[in-house]
């Protein structure tokens, strides 16, 4: 587990970075973090992380399900978000591999979710 | 809130009015020429009488009366027409009221949410332990109320939240929270249907917070395992939320920030008027009943 290279798409700058140092405490390395679903295509297609936390409510012409669905090379990604209605679930539920995480998520929930994606 | 079929529905009542309005007419019309055919009239024919040559001072009479239910239907349906309109101004005035309180909700609980995570970056910056644990146990205050909010913009009412449901996920919360450095701390969680206002239930899930942090913190020796309940069950007018360990048992004075939990947890049943009562035998049981609530 330990190593395991994750993007952040997340646009509220705070709980990226909350989330940035948070990882890093549970030995994950955090290789790229952006709040635009575009910039996320971008860095997802040249630089490939293990697994992506993905916020969906995103200042950007796009979510972060559609980014998902876009970027689609098998990367897991865990959708983390406040949004839970059944729509919002079931469009996140076509991507996979993917999971639900809503927030807020502690600690413990991260890891738990990154162990059963990988 | 509001029924579009019902909305539909109501919209047809007026037009309906104003058929029976016409059909009232007719039916006059045709009751009075029964009248005549059977009593006033007898030698001529029924169709005479009723269309096709009644005589002039009946024709005068049947228009009058169909006339008046006309107007009267017309009016009737003018009216209705105007209430129908302002009931659907009403309820879509309702629909953005409740998308505007939802939206409000929801954007608090974020704010909140970056409150907490801001707590979380200084938590990770604190060199010492007594400094970390209590930035975590704000960051942990923060989240009991973030989570009203959102339990808030889940209901229909935007005012009351199911309090059991609640109270189970901030348990929960609070478990993951603290539970993985006590992984020896069984945890157990059971309630009754409770609803609550906000008024209440802010309060509730903050004292919630402050005996669950307080019994991970100090109810048990270092490395031993025990046991946390935490129970909310209906009562007449009200509800009781108990939080019992089997723990040593706490020591008010061990202190300085299990005195303010205490503090803050007097503070606040004494705000929603709720009655606090603190057993210190084998393991401590804080029973806060609550006046207000409504079971499910």
């Amino acid at each position: 587990m330990s190593g395991k290279r994750i993007m952040i798409v997340e646009d509220e700058a705070i709980t990226a970075l909350s989330l940035k140092m948070r990882l890093n405490g549970i030995g994950f390395d955090v290789c790229h973090v952006t709040g635009r679903a575009s910039e996320a295509i971008e860095l997802a297609r040249a630089d490939p992380p293990d697994a992506i936390l993905m916020d969906i409510r995103l200042e950007d012409e796009m979510d972060g399900i559609e980014a998902a669905r876009i970027i689609n090379q098998g990367i897991p990604v865990i959708f983390h978000s406040a949004y839970a209605d059944e729509d919002t679930l079931g469009r996140a539920q076509r991507i996979a591999p993917s999971t639900f995480l809503e927030k807020p998520a502690t600690d413990a929930m991260l890891l738990k979710s990154f162990e059963a994606m990988f | 809130m509001t029924d579009e079929r019902g909305k539909i529905g109501s919209d047809g009542r007026h037009r309906r009015v104003l058929y029976l309005a016409v059909l009232f007419g007719a039916a006059i019309w045709l009751i009075d020429a029964l009248l005549d055919y059977y009593v006033f009239y007898t030698g001529k024919g029924f169709w005479d009488i009723l269309l096709l040559d009644p005589p002039e001072h009946e024709i005068y009479i049947r228009l009058v009366i169909f006339c008046l239910a006309l107007a009267y239907g017309a009016y009737a349906s003018h009216l209705l027409r105007r209430t129908e309109l302002l009931n659907r101004s009403l309820a879509d005035s309702l629909d953005q009221r409740e998308l505007l309180l939802k939206e409000i909700h929801h954007r608090i609980k974020n704010n909140l949410q970056v409150v907490s995570s801001l707590i979380s970056l200084q938590a990770g910056q604190a060199v010492r332990d007594e400094d970390r644990e209590g930035l975590e146990k704000l960051g942990a205050r923060v989240d009991s109320i973030s989570l009203v909010h959102k339990h808030l913009y889940r209901t229909e009412n935007l005012s009351d939240i199911s309090l059991d449901r609640y109270l189970g996920e901030l348990v929960e919360h609070l478990r993951n929270l603290f539970g993985p450095s006590r992984p020896e701390v069984e945890v157990l969680f059971e309630s009754e249907p409770v609803h609550s206002d906000v008024k209440r239930a802010i309060p509730c899930g903050l004292i919630a917070t402050e005996l669950v942090q307080n019994a991970y913190t100090h109810a048990f020796a270092p490395d031993a395992g025990g046991r946390l309940e935490i129970s909310l069950k209906a009562n007449k007018g009200g509800f009781v939320l108990s939080v019992a360990d089997d723990g040593p048992g706490l020591d008010a004075s061990s202190d300085a920030e299990q005195g303010l939990g205490l503090t803050l947890i007097e503070s606040l049943a004494e705000q929603i008027g709720a009655d606090l009562v603190i057993h210190a035998d084998n393991g401590t049981r804080a029973v806060l009943s609550v006046p207000g609530g409504q079971r499910t």
